[in-house]
């Protein structure tokens, strides 16, 4: 016996050390598996919300609001979620290389597949519906979500452009809108030559797309109506439901 | 006594679970590699070899039931001295500054990676050389040190570094190339090539 294996072993046995026990190893692998799957879902999730907030654009009020198609596409962009989901994507990431064989794989491969699976399952949540059910809870639900969610739409109050979206806050059918735009301008809407688009039928308390002409600084007289963060998506991007 | 020496390192992993005795064997099968490995990357005295050593060993026998079959004993142990010696030199910190000693016998291993692609200086002395090498050797960041320590010095295979390491294969590859590029770009620095001359 050497002198170290004997002073390994006597420090052992006077300090009563013992293997840590394998359940302890076990929990700790589940855990970490459970937090980097959970990382997945929250990207997933976030993919599903950010299919829904550029899925339910309406592209022509983009196109008359922005200076060009690439202008408006980087308008229409929901940065806080994509912030969201580079930051979940990359925990899932670090939470994976931290497995038994993580550390086998390129960052970069870790890091793609991640993106992949969160993808996949983000399109599957999103024709399920699910990102349309958190937006709207968060929308109700949050105070500052909601105010980020109107600020975020205020490109769409240019009603020198002949485009303008708001809350409405009272109806005549078929005749005349009340609104309320996201810059705080009450409007009224004359809608009796407009086409309403996908048939959508404005309700009080809920947002409307609208494009025409403006007449004068709280008139406004439309052409198209359009649905405008409709609470389910458009039939058109929902194959799975009949 | 019961003969150890047949049982492979898994085998006495389990026998040791059940039997605390029997970690000797395996301390006495890897104190001689681990305390050499430690005096290579950490440049310690004897004393410190032995203190951090004995700390690697009780880690070990700390984590036995964490040892995966998967992986061998020796890149497993080989991993957590790594861990021990880096966390000795961050507490001391070494890092960048390490009075370098190296024997004789990893001197001429390094230069063998010298010689594959360029003429070593053969007027210069066997001291002046082994000089030499330990001062290209002191230059290296200690990332590709280690990496070429665990290459050349300790011979191990891309597998098991990269699972001593933590690091994928294919970085591996890549590190081990750039550490000798940066050895050989250094050992010419140094007149240690006939293509500096």
């Amino acid at each position: 016996m050497t002198k170290l294996s004997k002073n390994i072993l006597d420090k052992i046995k006077k300090d009563k050390i013992k293997p840590i026990p394998r359940w302890q190893f076990i929990s700790l692998h589940i855990l970490l598996w459970a937090a980097y799957l959970l990382a997945i879902a929250f990207g997933a999730l976030a993919f599903s919300v950010i299919f829904r907030l550029i899925g339910g654009v309406q592209w022509e009020m983009v196109r008359l609001a922005g200076k060009g198609p690439v202008h408006g596409f980087i308008l229409v962009l929901p940065y806080l979620w994509l912030i969201i989901l580079g930051v979940v994507l990359f925990l899932a990431g670090k939470l994976f290389e931290k497995t038994k064989k993580g550390y086998q794989f390129k960052h970069v491969v870790v890091v793609l597949s991640s993106v992949a699976i969160s993808l996949i399952l983000g399109m599957m949540f999103y024709f399920a519906g699910v990102g349309h059910s958190v937006e709207n809870s968060l929308t109700e639900k949050v105070g500052p979500y909601a105010e980020w969610r109107d600020s975020r739409d205020k490109f769409l109050v240019v009603p020198d452009n002949g485009v303008l979206v708001g809350r409405v806050l009272d109806i005549k059918p078929k005749e005349e809108l009340m609104i309320i735009d996201f810059m705080r301008t009450k409007w009224v809407v004359d809608i009796s030559e407009a086409f309403s688009v996908d048939n959508f039928q404005p309700q009080i308390g809920r947002p409307v797309g609208l494009a025409g002409e403006k007449i004068s600084d709280d008139e406004f007289k439309a052409d198209k109506i359009f649905p405008f963060r409709p609470p389910k998506q458009r039939k058109i991007l929902n194959p799975l439901k009949k | 006594m019961q003969d150890y020496s047949s049982k492979t390192d898994a085998e006495i992993v389990k026998l040791t679970l059940k039997d605390q005795e029997v970690f000797l064997h395996l301390v006495q099968r890897y104190e001689g590699k681990l305390s050499r490995y430690i005096r290579r990357i950490a440049f310690v005295d004897a004393q410190t070899v032995e203190d951090i050593l004995q700390e690697v060993f009780i880690k070990i026998y700390k984590n036995l039931n964490d040892f995966d079959p998967d992986l061998s004993f020796s890149s497993w142990a080989y991993r957590i001295t790594h861990n021990e010696a880096i966390n000795y030199l961050k507490k001391m910190d070494r890092q960048k500054s390490i009075p370098l000693e190296s024997d004789d016998e990893d001197v001429v291993s390094l230069i063998d990676i010298l010689e594959s692609d360029v003429d070593i200086v053969k007027e210069l002395s066997k001291k002046e050389l082994q000089k030499k090498v330990q001062e290209v050797l002191s230059m290296l960041s200690p990332d590709f040190r280690e990496i070429l320590i665990l290459k050349f010095l300790e011979e191990k295979e891309y597998k098991e570094i990269s699972d001593i390491l933590k690091k994928p294969m294919g970085t591996i590859a890549t590190l081990i190339n750039r550490a000798k590029a940066q050895f050989k770009q250094i050992a010419e620095r140094n007149n240690l090539t006939y293509s500096s001359l």
